[in-house]
């Protein structure tokens, strides 16, 4: 083949005899090779360490050394010279071998390929700390090869105070109180870490030992975890770190999750094929069009299991639609103006409204009942978010006032604020953030309600989003841009646009597996679409007459949920397969809405586009066919 | 027409709704006063918490013109109207500005003795 290859080959022939892991070469080369005849080839004598330079001409250098004869049998046989080591592709094999217990195999690999897994001294040194004989593991430390002083230290530390610990627990305290202060001492200059250790030492049995220090004992795996932590400090050339293998299948599998567009379904197709969710998965047709509302919809929002849909509307009452059937489980009314806003508790039992009235109610889902009616806001309350438990939430209104209140009616905690137009909290509760009645984005500390820093925009915050990681929030803005933050470079790190907003509020929403969509309303009824790192806009979804007000999605339903000024509630699933056919003709409006989707991609096998954007005679076309020249 | 965050103005003079005390306008954006179809009227260059209705086509006393009546936007009550297009070169100032009829709305920054609706702002 080419020269270039040779001379790599020839390289790599050269430093594999100075390999740092056991390489035993066989004596009797000529007598390992299924396919020689028994004759020499290329002139070229094997010995115990053949190493044949001009045997690498075809590319297959270590193929050919060990089999002399293969040029003939190349063409049967598909081999093919592969970009990584062969010695680090053969010793991933034998760790794989060795831990799933094919000790046969094992053998044979070992004795078939010349490399092992691991040397004797390694291997001695590994049994060692699983048997717990730490003298031999402070002599076999140092012969190990670990390079620096300071990562000596570490890892004999580390040794130490496994030791100590097992000490402990066998109540040997004298012993273990000699090696705190002789050794212990000297490693580490971490001195809370030492407290910590010697205030062990009051433990007064194993049991509350082993919950102080958050250790499962010697018979459990904290001798496996003592070597993989180890394996830091070892060069992984020495000793291969555990479970690479199924490591890099990982790395594997969650770049393609990385780069899948649409990411609205979880990688379960296995390691043969890389995962992508096609086209068909993506939410793009309509499944149902929700009616019940009297007046304009203004929030929606899944239960956490997936099961129902709240809604909330101008008409001044809420109504929860159970998704397995799409009907209307309970109408709740009982607030005296609009609702604006329904935050759902994490077990899916209750739900919060917070109404122009300037209350909020408490509602039970199975029951559909009102359980509790919460005054103290002066103003419009425009936001609530529950606070990761079941008896605590959030609430911010338009008269200045952020309020944590307790379900039973009790205002726990109360703060004065700008007048909030909406309100997102972590998921681990740590942060909230306020989008307050001007341009700003504020962020406070939730334990503590401190407030922490804001963000700063051109224009009037309409709606704001935060992602399930925290790190990032998207803002809607009047311009009708839609920005998004990266919290914690405090910077702006994208945007999109193309959707109509002005005055009125259009909620933005995080959606797709791993928050991997951006997705938002538009006033000309179409809900948009992007993904989210590459900004690419994925779709157009028409369902509605009118403005929608508010999209959701949610993982365990599988589907996008849209509301509008129309009074209908739209639901997109995501399929698990071939997309199936339209549901039941009573549930459409009067009107047509037909679920055509106009996507941009010029990858994408979606035909329909053009055709069906010159059929469609609504008076939005006027704003979407502006839209359409961007594509 | 979609969901808006009720606005709260500040400042001396503030008109709102005399039903729902809704924040309309300030002091500062009083062009001038007229009497219209139903009184007196004020026009105001900027207003807040409206929704605006449909195109109307109206014979003014000071001509015709292209109007949307304009509602209070919490409670939905009509409080006057929004000059779209006017037909007369002289009151082609009035597009884009707001009336408020006067009967409709009153200051709630001011303090009053008397009985609001007789009470004329200056």
């Amino acid at each position: 083949m080419t020269s270039p290859r040779d001379s790599a080959n020839r390289l790599a022939v050269d430093t594999r005899n100075e390999g740092p892991s056991g390489r035993r070469r066989s004596a009797s080369a000529e007598s390992r090779s299924p396919l020689s005849s028994g004759s020499s080839v290329n002139g070229a004598s094997s010995n115990g360490n053949g190493v044949k330079p001009d045997a690498a001409d075809n590319g297959n250098g270590s193929l050919l050394r060990r089999y002399p004869g293969l040029e003939q049998e190349a063409q049967r046989i598909c081999l093919r010279d592969s970009q990584f080591d062969e010695e680090q592709v053969v010793r991933l094999l034998l760790q794989e071998l060795h831990d799933r217990g094919f000790t046969d195999t094992f053998n044979l690999l070992q004795r078939e390929s010349g490399f092992t897994l691991e040397n004797e001294p390694i291997a001695q040194f590994r049994n060692s700390i699983l048997a717990g004989e730490w003298a031999k593991v402070e002599d076999a430390l140092s012969t190990i090869g670990i390079r620096t002083r300071e990562d000596m230290n570490a890892a004999l530390f580390l040794v130490k105070r496994q030791q100590f610990l097992e000490l402990l627990e066998a109540r040997k305290l004298k012993h273990a109180l000699l090696i705190l202060q002789n050794q212990l001492s000297t490693l580490t200059t971490d001195i809370q870490q030492l407290h910590r250790l010697s205030s062990l030492l009051m433990c007064p049995s194993a049991e509350d030992l082993r919950t102080a220090a958050y250790w499962d004992g010697s018979g459990g795996r904290s001798r496996f975890l003592v070597l993989e932590s180890l394996q830091g400090y070892i060069s992984p050339g020495t000793m291969v770190p555990v479970h690479r293998m199924e490591t890099l299948f990982g790395q594997a599998l969650a770049y393609q999750c990385e780069v899948c567009k649409y990411h609205v379904r979880p990688a379960n197709q296995g390691l043969y094929v890389d995962h992508t969710c096609p086209t068909s998965v993506f939410p793009q047709e309509l499944q149902f069009n929700l009616k019940g509302h009297q007046d304009e919809v203004w929030y929606v929002a899944f239960s956490p299991d997936g099961r129902y849909l709240a809604s909330g509307s101008r008409d001044k009452t809420c109504i929860i639609w159970s998704m397995d059937d799409f009907s209307i489980a309970h109408r709740l009314t009982g607030h005296e103006d609009e609702v604006a806003y329904i935050a759902w508790s994490p077990n899916s039992k209750y739900i919060v409204s917070a109404s122009s009235d300037r209350t909020l109610r408490l509602w039970d889902v199975e029951a559909g009942a009102n359980l509790q009616l919460f005054t103290g806001h002066d103003e419009t309350v425009t936001s609530c978010k529950w606070l990761g438990t079941n008896d605590r939430f959030i609430s911010g209104g338009l008269d200045h006032k952020i309020i944590i209140w307790n379900t039973n009616g009790a205002i726990i905690k109360q703060i004065s604020s700008p007048r909030v137009h909406d309100l997102a909290v972590s998921a681990d509760c740590s942060l909230l953030l306020v989008a307050d009645e001007k341009t700003d984005i504020h962020a406070y500390d939730l334990a503590t309600l401190t407030f922490m820093y804001s963000l700063n925009e051109p224009t009037e915050v309409m709606s704001m989003a935060l992602s399930a990681d925290a790190r990032h929030c998207i803002t809607g803005l009047r311009n009708g841009e839609l920005h998004m933050w990266d919290l914690d470079a405090r910077a702006r790190v994208r945007e999109f646009s193309g959707h109509a907003q002005g005055q009125y509020v259009i909620r933005c929403t995080f959606a797709g597996l791993d928050d991997r969509l951006v997705a938002t309303g538009s006033e000309d009824g179409l809900l948009f679409v992007w993904n989210r790192n590459t900004g690419q806009l994925l779709a157009r979804l028409r369902g509605h007459t009118k403005t929608i007000n508010v999209c959701t999605w949610s993982d365990q339903a599988a589907a996008l949920a849209t509301a509008s000024d129309d009074k209908t509630i739209c639901i997109w699933p995501a399929f698990h397969g071939a997309p199936s056919h339209r549901s039941d003709p009573k549930a459409g409006p009067a009107d047509s809405n037909e679920p055509e989707e106009i996507s941009d991609d010029e990858e994408e096998e979606e035909e329909e586009d053009d055709d069906d954007d010159k059929s469609m005679g609504s008076a939005a076309r006027s704003s979407a066919a502006s839209l359409d020249m961007a594509f | 027409m979609g969901y808006m965050h009720q606005t709260f103005l500040d400042g001396r003079g503030i008109f709102a709704c005399r039903n729902c005390h809704t924040h309309f306008a300030l002091r500062g954006s009083i062009e001038s006063r007229y009497t219209g179809q139903f009184g007196r009227a004020i026009l105001f260059t900027d207003i807040v918490n409206v929704r605006a209705g449909d195109e109307n086509k109206r014979q003014m006393t000071t001509g015709v013109h292209i109007v949307r009546d304009i509602a209070c936007m919490r409670c939905n009550k009509y409080v006057g109207w929004t000059y779209v297009k006017a037909y007369e070169p002289e009151q082609k100032f009035k597009e884009g500005k707001f009336i408020l009829e006067r009967e409709l709305i009153y200051d709630v920054t001011r303090e009053y003795t008397r009985d609001p609706v007789h009470d004329w702002v200056g």
